[in-house]
């Protein structure tokens, strides 16, 4: 387990990567990446579970906040965050492989 | 008994109206909303991050997501951060205590004391310089002073440090 491995975030973790996927495809702030993240995982983030998640990624240098527009704040996805997003999603694809072979077994009953 | 009574009655009363006129003075605005929940988060938490999470929650509360939901959302997390505060201050708190403890004991005992003993013949007990032989004391004891002052030094600036952010706080 290396400092970027997104499952010592404990129940950040699964916020930390819908927040990198989001950020995957640019800079955001918080409200579109809420939005963002409604739209492409269907699940709602709210804004202290967000800013709970965000801040622990920044000090794992996963993400780094731009200067932006007023009081809202950008987030950008770092070199660190990008290669920790796509070990997590690695795992991820790996178990759910595993998940729908064992399904198109046939072997489940009832 | 009347007397007991009528005292309970103002101590209950009491807050009512303060609530009640606060209420009246400042109306229920979104800011007066955003600004409420942004107090669970400790100060140094909202100095960070608390322009950025209460732009967040003014467009979430007018955007109708300003519920319960959100609320007690905020209020746990607010709490998590205010449990992490405290946790780092008590654990910056125990370094300083060691520090300053550990560099005393190399200066004083350790430096000051055992340099003095160096011209006495007596056994040298856990003084470390005294187990030296020749000019091999004094530069051990000098090491050990020094080294000693620097980590109280370090312990004095981690506490002044602490104690700047709790009177910040």
């Amino acid at each position: 387990m290396t400092g970027d491995d997104l499952t010592t975030l404990g129940r950040y973790a699964g916020p930390a990567t819908l927040i990198l996927s989001s950020l995957a495809g640019g800079a955001k702030h918080g409200y579109a990446l809420m939005q963002d993240i409604e739209q492409f995982a269907e699940v709602t983030l709210r804004p202290g579970t967000l800013y709970g998640a965000l801040s622990r990624l920044e000090a794992m240098e996963l993400i780094e906040s731009l200067e932006g527009d007023g009081r809202r704040r950008p987030y950008r996805l770092t070199h660190a965050g990008a290669g920790a997003l796509q070990a997590q999603l690695a795992a991820q694809r790996r178990v759910a492989n595993v998940g729908l072979a064992r399904l198109s077994t046939g072997l489940v009953t009832g | 008994m009347s007397t007991v009574l009528w005292i309970l009655f103002w101590t209950l009363i009491w807050p009512l109206g303060g609530w009640l006129v606060d209420r009246a003075v400042n109306p229920r605005t979104p800011e007066r909303r955003v600004r409420r929940l942004l107090a669970w988060y400790p100060p140094s938490w909202r100095e960070r991050h608390g322009a950025a999470l209460g732009e967040l929650l003014t467009d979430a509360v007018a955007d109708g997501r300003g519920g319960t939901l959100l609320a007690f959302d905020v209020a746990r997390e607010g709490a998590t951060e205010r449990v992490r505060a405290v946790r780092a201050v008590r654990a910056s708190a125990v370094s300083a205590s060691a520090l300053i403890g550990v560099g005393w004991l190399m200066f004083f005992p350790q430096g000051v004391v055992a340099a003095v003993l160096t011209q006495v013949d007596i056994p040298p007990s856990w003084f470390l310089a005294l187990h030296m032989e020749g000019e091999l004391r004094f530069l051990v004891a000098g090491a050990m002073a020094g080294v000693g002052i620097l980590l109280v030094d370090r312990g004095m600036r981690l506490g002044a440090k602490l104690c700047g952010s709790r009177l910040a706080g």
